[in-house]
């Protein structure tokens, strides 16, 4: 099922066309990563799918349809910016939240208690949510997005002040989610992040698509004319297919030449009678894919 | 309507759980606890429990029954006791026997002269004491409804030439109504639009309406807030009042002054018709402030324009009150900011037409509604418009102008 479904859909901002034209879906249980750089029209994207902003052109199907007050209660949002009341406690802060998502009292109470267990939030839940880090409340942001059990989720920068062993939290959360069936869109600068969680990713840049896809195919589509040969015995100095060999740590880099498939190398070097121990094709990280999508230059 | 209900109840509770709240409403009856202190203090002060002398030299009061004294709280009753010599009198004063003696003089039919002797300055409930004794007896021979006339006074009731409006003179509520209704919006709404302004401010500033309106409509949001908040000013008033009730009920007992208040149907028409379109007309204007400015201060400064004129009447009320007929009564009565406070002041003491009430109203009415629509269109384009002013043009189109 498609949770999302954007078909032609602009926003200007007065002479600013803040999204220009884009389409896309997601799908249930797939994590799909949107990214781009800052004031490319990520915000501007999610409040549309969210109904902030109505679209000036285009349209968007969410949970098989336009956005009603029972879709309101299937959505989790998670802003860039932390939302919570600061004056009142943890425990009335995220029970309010979630009632407003239509939970009953005592769902409140039972799903508020496991959440805060598993995130370590117990010893939080009646002291102010002033009194807690950014951390800690980036954590009951989370909590916040996800207590009601939705179908589709945004999350704009997930692990935002969050430490190693909470980002893993965070990652474990939405993985469990994605599993579930759950449909999560996660607007992210933090490209290692989506590298390693989103199964699909969109690019935006002055607000138009300009990279989408599978990640595997994206990665192939970018990939590198290096290969990187770690050999027990001696590298031959002439290996058909490569321009030039240059010796790294503990291993070479091979560059090849252009046309030529990685795997006619590896053969070469078998039938040469070169022990390897690894033969690796050099992918672009996302980094890299998203600095040279948006600059123009290669990393 | 179950979101709706949800945003009313928290921003309620949130508010009325605060100390700001608690030692607000615990303020109010501490002072009326302390003013009624003061007044039955005060009317103690002026009062002595020691009877007083009489001595008859007019002979008119011979045989003269001495009527029970009906003093009530803090007043205690006094008795009178007779002597028939000025010296007994007087040693009866100087040996605190009684507070003074009060000899009534040969001619009093003629000139009502009495002498009273004392050692120091006699209550004055010794003086009613004396005046209720003579009264009574001077007028004995009349029947008993003659008599209770004279005891109970006459009762003045002023009436408009039309007999649209009357006012009895004892009804100080007739007279208290106006200065009431204004002081209460006021109240109200520096209490309620106080809250409501630092609602709308704090949400926007830690960005939780941007969740928030993930969940419910701005419109829900923006209702639910006015009503929440106004509600806090409300219950805070209630409570207020109940004391004020109770303390108004103990100066009754005290002070005496006469037949309790009577709500009459023009109440019920200024309550309906000008004060509760008053109230939605602020808060919404509050509301339409809170969103579309930067910070807090910036709201509040904001906002006196808004509060300042539903005060402003207080300024013209001498000239409101000496002249309800005139133009510049007419208009302020009118006009939604003023009519507020300006239109139960002339109808406590004027014949106000009725085209004049009905304009009112319907001005009152049409005022708030238009605020409420402009407050809904502010409220969407200022939520999440961080740091940055709204215009009014922005608002008065219901979306951004890019210049």
């Amino acid at each position: 099922m498609q949770a999302i479904k954007a078909k032609n859909i602009s926003k200007s901002f007065g002479i600013t066309k803040a999204v220009n034209n884009i389409s896309f879906n997601v799908a249930s249980g797939e994590i799909v990563g949107l990214l781009g750089p800052n004031g490319a029209g990520k915000t501007t994207t999610i409040r549309m799918i969210l109904d902030i902003f109505k679209p000036d052109t285009g349209s968007i199907s969410v949970l098989g349809g336009p956005m009603n007050e029972t879709k309101k209660n299937q959505i989790g949002y998670l802003p860039e910016e932390r939302g919570l009341y600061q004056d009142i406690t943890l425990d009335q802060c995220l029970s309010y939240l979630a009632s407003l998502k239509g939970l009953g009292t005592k769902d409140i109470k039972d799903r508020l208690e496991t959440y805060l267990d598993s995130f370590d939030l117990l010893d939080y839940r009646f002291k102010k949510v002033k009194e807690m880090s950014k951390g800690m409340q980036q954590k009951a942001q989370l909590i916040t997005a996800f207590i009601h059990l939705p179908k589709l989720v945004i999350v704009d920068e997930p692990f935002s002040a969050l430490d190693p062993v909470n980002t893993q939290m965070a990652k474990d959360l939405l993985r469990e989610e994605r599993a579930n069936g759950t449909a999560i869109v996660m607007s992210t600068h933090q490209m290692n992040q989506a590298e390693e969680l989103c199964d699909r990713i969109l690019l935006i840049h002055k607000g138009q698509i300009v990279l989408k896809g599978k990640l595997d195919e994206i990665k192939s589509k970018f990939a590198k004319q290096e290969i990187l040969v770690k050999a027990v015995s001696a590298l031959p100095l002439k290996i058909e297919g490569v321009d030039f060999v240059e010796p790294e740590n503990q291993h070479h880099r091979l560059y090849i030449k252009e046309g030529v498939a990685a795997k006619d190398i590896l053969a070469d070097l078998v039938k040469k009678g070169i022990e390897l121990e690894r033969f690796e094709i050099e992918q672009p990280s996302l980094d890299e894919i998203f600095i040279q999508t948006v600059t123009g230059k290669v990393g | 309507m179950n979101k709706l209900w949800r945003v009313f109840a928290t921003e309620y509770i949130r508010r009325v759980k605060t100390k700001g709240f608690l030692f607000a409403v615990i303020s109010m009856p501490l002072v009326v606890i302390l003013a009624m202190g003061l007044g039955v203090l005060s009317v103690k002060m002026q009062t002595n429990t020691l009877p007083i002398g009489l001595i008859d030299l007019s002979d008119e009061f011979t045989d003269a029954e001495i009527p029970s004294d009906f003093a009530s709280f803090p007043v205690s009753p006094i008795d009178i006791i007779r002597y028939s010599d000025i010296n007994e009198g007087k040693t009866a004063v100087f040996d605190k026997k009684i507070q003074a003696v009060f000899v009534i003089q040969p001619d009093y039919l003629e000139n009502g002269a009495i002498e009273v002797f004392m050692a120091e300055n006699p209550g004055e409930n010794a003086f009613d004491r004396m005046r209720d004794f003579l009264r009574k007896n001077l007028i004995s021979d009349e029947t008993e409804a003659i008599v209770n006339r004279v005891q109970r006074g006459s009762n003045f009731t002023i009436k408009a030439f039309d007999g649209s409006r009357e006012a009895n003179m004892r009804d100080w509520f007739v007279v208290l109504f106006p200065f009431m209704v204004g002081l209460i919006f006021i109240i109200v709404i520096n209490i309620s639009g106080g809250y409501l302004l630092q609602s709308v401010v704090d949400e926007k500033e830690n960005r939780t309406m941007e969740i928030i309106v993930t969940s419910v409509s701005p419109e829900q949001l923006m209702i639910g807030k006015i009503l929440g908040n106004l509600s806090v000013g409300l219950t805070q008033l209630l409570i207020w009042l109940s004391f004020a009730v109770i303390g108004l009920a103990g100066i009754e007992i005290i002070f005496h002054y006469g037949q309790p208040p009577t709500i009459q149907p023009i109440h019920l028409i200024l309550l309906s018709g000008i004060i509760l379109p008053g109230f939605i007309l602020i808060a919404a204007l509050m509301t339409l402030v809170g969103v579309t400015a930067t910070e807090m201060h910036e709201a509040q400064q904001v906002s006196v324009l808004f509060t300042l004129p539903v005060v402003s009447p207080f300024w013209f009320a001498p000239a409101i009150l000496q002249h309800p007929e005139n133009p510049l009564s007419a208009f302020l009565s009118i006009f939604p900011f003023t009519s507020i406070v300006t239109m139960p002041l002339r109808i406590s003491i004027a014949a106000v037409p009725d085209w004049q009430l009905g304009l009112a109203i319907v001005v009152m009415w049409i005022s708030a509604v238009l605020a409420l629509i402009l407050a809904a269109k502010a409220f969407r384009l200022g939520m999440l418009s961080y740091g940055k002013r709204i215009k009014i043009k922005e608002i008065f189109k219901g979306r951004p102008v890019y210049e």
